[in-house]
């Protein structure tokens, strides 16, 4: 005990606040200094403060940007648990040998990158290709439509791409879970329906939310399916920032809605384990 | 108030047994124990009941009517789980009037009948605080008052008390007997410690690989044990081997122990002679029936009322409880003469 305490704290605090130092503080703090930097039109930046590009975003189109991607990532973070929670609790009450494989595949989806997803998805909601000729094939609808780019496919896209990730935070909450909970509430008179919207799901409900918030990060910080699936309208805060920071050159505005972006993200986060933590 | 009755009840997981042709009669208002070692069925024969299980074969008949198709939230049974199971995104009230709510009874009455239930398991003033904040003691009282809100035809219990130390235990025992009683809901409880069931069960039902070995009165089951397990499992018998000689005794090596029941086997058939440790009396003479073994003493563990005597003989250890008084002269290497006297004395052919 004695031995493994001798190490002075500084020295072991010293590894982790050279990591976050080096890989977070220093970049954060570059980005920042440029959000505040002046813009040289048709040029690059020079180093100045000016909160010019911040006030950007009191506008309508910057207020649009922000409704959308909150809206988009926040629809398919809701889709995505609500397919993901019933999926992997159902999953977790099944014999380990159907449990690995399943598992395992769904280890394998996560290895498939954006592009392929994102063009699959494409693909599948495109006229000439899509599920369409299916439906039209089976009498359901009159003829083949295009669905891309469009509102519901990058909802689409970005669900399936957090379905895995859900999932993965999902497990380890829902295989601990008692299943005698629900067994109690069968014998109180609860069907097994009732039993899961009025046990299994309050009582894994910050398991639930900590898959919302992840879920919906993810999808916020998502470029490649919401510029391949979606028109310029259903573009997110990602995608505009890599507009203006490659194609318009404005790094300054890029810059500034990059660190909105984060210090939002950290706030939602902070916040949700704040409340959490305080309910249990 | 129901009698229950289990008939030929199997149920198999994948190539595992868990029951085996289980026939099974609850009277009315009794309190019935379930004993058994671990694995041996006690939890699966109480979640089919509950119908959490569905029997492979066989069927559950409550009142005269088959209840074998009727899923558990349509049974009316109360139960309390292993782990107790206790919501913990609900309040105590919250949880004991879960299932009212579900049947429609209003905010008000089911903050009565919680308030009741509570003063019923001496847990008063606790209504509003979360499960969390209860100690392992006032959660097993809450699931039980749980499991009786809804004025359940029988009450199950899998190992309640389980999770509890020693002396709560204990108390809780005599408590949840009184309650029974009180009540006079049928109740089976399932338990692997011999004591307790002892202390609360009307009727003993000793289970072992998922077969029913004997069900009795605890007394009943003590003292005449049908077979060599229960006679182990119940209270630790000394078992030795023989075989039956003439004039209904039993040839132990050199020694014959006569006994007062008369003896099924024929002569010459291998038994096994069961005697309880402390009905063997540690005698200087030779007793007059003749029933003595002698042994040499192993070790010897006093337990303040009484004393442990482990001992030596031709067909092995036997444990003697004597009383502290008796304690004077024994050591450890010393011989000693034990009766056993004819009527306490059973043979068991299996
Ligand atoms: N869901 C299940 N799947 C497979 N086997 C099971 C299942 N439930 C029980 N078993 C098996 O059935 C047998 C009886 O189990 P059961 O839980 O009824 O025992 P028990 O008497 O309650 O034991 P314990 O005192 O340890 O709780 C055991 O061998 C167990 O492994
Ligand atoms: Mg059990």
């Amino acid at each position: 005990m004695s031995v493994r305490n001798s190490t002075p704290g500084y020295v072991l605090a010293f590894f982790p606040t050279l990591a976050l130092g080096v890989l977070f503080l220093v970049p954060f703090g570059i980005m920042a200094s440029i959000s505040v930097a002046h813009r040289v039109t048709g040029g690059f930046y020079e180093p100045g403060f000016t909160l010019a590009s911040y006030w950007r975003f009191v506008s309508p189109f910057f207020g649009g940007i922000l409704l959308n991607s909150v809206v988009l990532s926040a629809l398919a973070a809701m889709l995505a648990v609500m397919i993901a929670f019933p999926f992997t609790y159902l999953l977790t009450r099944q014999p380990r040998r159907i449990q690995v494989p399943v598992l395992v595949g769904l280890l394998a989806v996560l290895s498939l990158s954006e592009v392929i997803v994102g063009f699959s998805w494409s693909t599948l909601l495109s006229r000439s290709a899509g599920i369409s000729n299916l439906f039209v094939a089976i009498g359901l609808m009159e003829k083949a439509q295009s669905w891309t780019p469009g509102f519901y496919a990058v909802i689409a896209g970005l669900t399936y791409v957090s379905l895995p990730y859900a999932t993965m935070v999902l497990y380890p909450a829902l295989s601990r879970l008692d299943p005698e909970l629900p067994e109690a509430a069968r014998t109180l008179g609860a069907s097994p329906l009732r039993a899961f919207f009025e046990v299994i799901v309050p009582v894994s409900r910050r398991a639930i939310v900590a898959c919302l918030i992840m879920a919906f990060v993810y999808s916020l910080g998502s470029y490649l399916l919401p510029s391949l699936l979606g028109r310029p309208q259903h573009w997110t805060i990602t995608v505009h920032i890599t507009d203006q920071a490659i194609y318009q050159s404005n790094l300054p505005f890029a810059s500034a809605m990059a660190v909105f972006l984060l210090v939002t993200a950290l706030l939602l986060v902070g916040f949700t384990q704040r409340f959490l933590g305080e309910k249990a | 108030m129901s009698a229950l009755s289990i008939q030929g009840v199997a149920k198999h997981f994948g190539n595992v047994t868990a029951l085996d042709n289980v026939s099974l009669d609850i009277p009315e208002g009794t309190f019935t124990c379930l004993l058994g070692p671990s694995g041996c069925g006690k939890t699966t024969l109480l979640r089919i009941v509950a119908g959490l299980e569905q029997p492979s074969a066989g069927a559950v008949v409550l009142d005269g009517t088959d209840i074998s198709g009727l899923p558990a939230h349509k049974r009316g049974l109360g139960m309390v789980f292993q782990s107790l199971a206790l919501f913990p995104h609900l309040s105590v009230a919250e949880n004991i009037g879960y299932g009212l709510r579900l049947q429609g009874v209003s905010a008000t009455a089911r903050r009565e009948k919680a308030e009741e239930l509570l003063g019923l398991v001496q847990l008063e003033g606790v209504a509003d605080r979360r499960i969390t904040q209860l100690s392992g003691g006032q959660r097993q009282r809450v699931a039980i008052a749980r499991a009786l809100a809804l004025e359940p035809k029988l009450f199950l219990l899998d190992e309640p008390l389980s999770a509890l130390d020693a002396k709560l235990r204990e108390e809780m025992q005599v408590e949840l007997r009184e309650l029974q009683a009180r009540l006079g809901v049928t109740t089976i409880l399932v338990t692997h410690d011999q004591r307790e069931a002892m202390t609360m069960g009307d009727l003993i039902v000793v289970m072992d690989h998922g077969e029913i070995r004997q069900v009795g009165a605890p007394l009943d089951v003590y003292r005449a044990p049908a077979d060599r397990f229960v006679a182990d499992f119940l209270g630790g018998a000394n078992l030795m081997q023989g075989e039956v000689a003439a004039g209904n005794t039993v040839q132990l090596g050199e020694a014959c122990i006569k006994i007062e029941d008369a003896i099924g086997a024929g002569n010459g058939e291998a038994v096994t002679l069961c005697v309880r440790a402390e009905d063997i009396q540690l005698t200087s003479g030779a007793p007059r029936d003749g029933n003595c073994l002698t042994a040499k003493v192993s070790f010897v563990r006093d337990l303040g009322h009484v004393v442990e005597v482990t001992a030596n003989c031709d067909q092995g250890e036997v444990k003697v409880l004597v009383p502290a008084k008796e304690r004077e002269g024994l050591a450890v290497d010393g011989e000693v003469t034990l009766h056993l006297p004819a009527d306490v004395c059973r043979v068991l052919e299996k």
